[in-house]
């Protein structure tokens, strides 16, 4: 089903590509969604089933799918309206279709990556999303696109290559007995006879090379750069579907190792390596000024946590792969909305965009709802989330890490915080004339209300499918 | 073990040399000795395979690349590998470290597991640490490209080391990457030189804090 999926997509890519035309890219994209959704279902009536020897529909796969089909939804009717806007009557043809093109590219390889259960696949479809977004970075050909998508490529090839060095040691790892198989599932069940030091230099490439993917320490500029330059449906998608495939990696290969003797040298790697993305993201906050950047940290610091979550055991598992679905709703919210700032002014700095109550008030109240829900500031569903992640902490008496944690976190919130109402209300609660009162695109917003009040109600509420779900993928 | 003692010799040219034009011979017979390693190596090896192997080496490494990589240099009027001078001693100091380190790993790898052959392991190793000592040490964005060529070169003669075969999808998937992240990267090379006026790193520092 995922390789009729994947030639769907890849047709869908070729229409929008091939022709030309804006009625062509509305067509490749309405039958990639229906597609999205379709595969989406499929997933769930098949769960738990192999599908070819490569893909597999687990729940884990299935929680990140639904999240990514959700959230595709208002990326691609906001970018329909960045496109009107940015190149009037679609007057800009050829850079238009190869948006189109490559950003169904990769939400259909990033749902590939969550259901692949191949670590060679794996790797190949990782590889794909690269490319797919550098073409979408550069997508406003500026010098500043041009510097991010350089450092995008090389920097995400030089991890991806880590991770291909990490594949091979994991081959020697199981060469004794189980063969040369790079099945994930194949993994998990000979976990306990993998040689412990190979799995070791394994896991830590992984986890390295995957940082240019799941944006946290070592590799997590390159994606804050492109934050920064790329158009924000593109954003949307970086800082949730991209983290979240990056997380799904790292993760499967996780549950291997933790059924090993190296488990706790492992689950010390993963504190560390969130320990020290939660401090950068605190510290670097103070240095910038830019939206975008901030909220590029932002992400820095919830990846950071997910991973510290995922270092406490089965608990901090069901948290951490909880509040990356939460994060990524909260998070697809406030860059939609941004894409709307950035329509409305031409620029992202906050000093700037002063008293933008006074010109959307509506998107204004997104903007604090946003805050409010990547801040997991109550009713946020991330405050449940967090919660959980301190109680296991407090459990296990890692007492420094919490209040590491804590102390690292509040800066976070108050330097966003300061950033955000600045943005909202003015430096000196000056309102700028200049900037007329902006009609505001119903639908857009009745999509990011929406997804910011899932956010609130499953976090709060979760179903008990959504329940079983986690639990499932958690206990792999 | 002369194909072996060969490559390790083009990476120490490498890691000392001063000219791009000499970076892109070694590259050129790197490709070439590659071929041969993996002829040698992977003997049992099924035609598919092959045919990917010796597109990926004789014809990508040792022929498309550097003459891609040559066109890029001559476009861009790059002669020498960095803007500022780097000592001789300080470079070749590097590389030393870089062997002994290559080889102790190597060494000691293969005692606790047999599943790898050291050799192979060892200049893998070193050819990595090359590559990424030619990114770190030089501030041209050409160079840190080759860098990134020589570090392929090195994943490359471990998948030799550890003597397992990569599903052909993987192996084809290697191949398209290595093609595809120079071409693009050549050519934003190209973009660089025409929207920065240069092609040194201190010139892409636009996007920071």
């Amino acid at each position: 089903m995922i390789a009729l999926y994947l030639f769907i997509a890849l047709c869908c890519a070729a229409l929008a590509f091939g022709i030309k035309q804006r009625w062509a890219s509305v067509l490749a994209v309405l039958a990639f969604l229906s597609t999205q959704l379709g595969l989406n279902f499929y997933a769930w009536g098949h769960l738990n089933q192999n599908d070819s020897i490569y893909f597999s529909f687990d729940a884990l796969g299935f929680i990140f799918t639904s999240v990514l089909s959700i959230i595709s939804l208002p990326v691609f009717y906001n970018s329909y309206r960045m496109l009107e806007h940015q190149t009037g009557e679609w007057a800009d043809k050829r850079k238009a279709s190869l948006y189109t093109a490559a950003l169904i590219i990769l939400v259909a390889v990033l749902t590939s990556v969550y259901f692949a259960d191949n670590y060679g696949i794996l790797w190949v479809l990782i590889e794909v999303s690269t490319i797919s977004l550098a073409a979408l970075i550069y997508f406003y050909r500026t010098k500043l696109a041009l510097e991010a998508t350089w450092k995008y490529i090389f920097l995400s090839s030089i991890g991806i290559s880590l991770v291909l060095i990490s594949l091979l040691f994991l081959n020697v790892a199981m060469h004794r007995e189980s063969g040369a198989s790079l099945h994930i599932s194949a993994v998990l069940e000979n976990a306990k006879n993998l040689d412990p030091l190979w799995l070791k230099v394994a896991f830590a490439l992984m986890v390295t090379g995957l940082s240019t993917k799941m944006g946290v320490f070592p590799f997590h500029t390159v994606g804050i750069d492109a934050t920064m330059v790329a158009p924000h449906p593109v954003n949307v998608l970086m800082s949730t579907a991209l983290k979240n495939a990056g997380f799904v990696a790292v993760f499967r290969l996780y549950q291997a190792v933790m059924e090993t003797s190296i488990a706790e040298w492992a689950s010390h790697v993963l504190l560390l390596v969130g320990l020290i993305s939660i401090a950068l993201a605190a510290t670097q906050t103070q240095r910038t000024q830019n939206l975008n950047r901030m909220l590029g940290y932002s992400g820095l610091e919830h990846v950071g946590l997910a991973l510290v979550g995922l270092s406490l055991g089965q608990i901090g598992f069901y948290a951490a792969v909880f509040h990356l679905v939460l994060h990524s709703f909260a998070k697809a919210g406030l860059f939609l909305q941004m894409g709307q700032v950035n329509r409305i002014y031409d620029h992202h700095f906050p000093e700037k965009n002063a008293a933008y109550f006074h010109s959307n008030p509506i998107g204004s109240l997104v903007v604090l709802l946003g805050y409010i829900g990547i801040m997991a500031l109550p009713p946020s569903g991330l405050f449940s989330t967090e919660l959980m992640i301190f109680s296991q902490l407090a459990a296990q008496k890692q007492w420094w890490v919490l209040v590491l944690v804590l102390f690292l976190m509040t800066i976070v919130l108050l330097t966003l915080g300061r950033q955000v109402m600045n943005m909202l209300y003015g430096i000196k609660a000056q309102i700028k004339t200049d900037v007329a009162v902006v009609k505001v695109d119903a639908l857009e917003i009745i999509a990011q209300i929406t997804i910011l009040g899932l956010m609130i109600y499953i976090g709060f509420n979760p179903p008990v499918f959504l329940v079983d779900l986690l639990n499932q993928a958690c206990v792999r | 073990m002369l194909l072996l003692l060969a490559f390790g010799l083009t990476l120490v040219y490498m890691g000392i040399a001063d000219r791009v034009r000499r970076l892109i011979d070694m590259l050129i017979i790197q490709g070439v000795l590659l071929f041969g390693m993996a002829i040698v190596q992977l003997h049992h090896i099924d035609v598919l395979n092959l045919v990917i192997i010796l597109l990926e080496t004789l014809v990508v490494k040792a022929v498309v690349l550097p003459l891609f990589l040559l066109r890029v240099k001559k476009k861009n009027e790059i002669s020498r590998v960095s803007t500022q001078a780097v000592s001789g001693f300080s470079k070749g100091l590097w590389m030393a470290v870089i062997i002994a380190f290559s080889f102790t790993a190597g060494h000691l790898l293969h005692e606790s597991s047999d599943a790898i052959q050291a050799k192979y392991f060892s200049v893998g190793i070193a050819s990595i640490l090359t590559g990424i000592m030619l990114i770190v040490k030089h501030d041209k964005v050409l160079t840190h490209l080759m860098g990134y060529l020589v570090l392929e070169n090195g994943i490359f003669l471990l998948t030799l080391a550890v003597g397992g075969e990569m599903p052909i999808i993987v192996n084809g998937a290697i191949l398209l990457d290595i093609v595809l992240a120079v071409l693009v990267l050549g050519l934003i090379i190209n973009r660089l030189s025409t929207s920065f006026g240069a092609t040194a790193l201190s010139h892409l520092s636009e996007l920071k804090d």
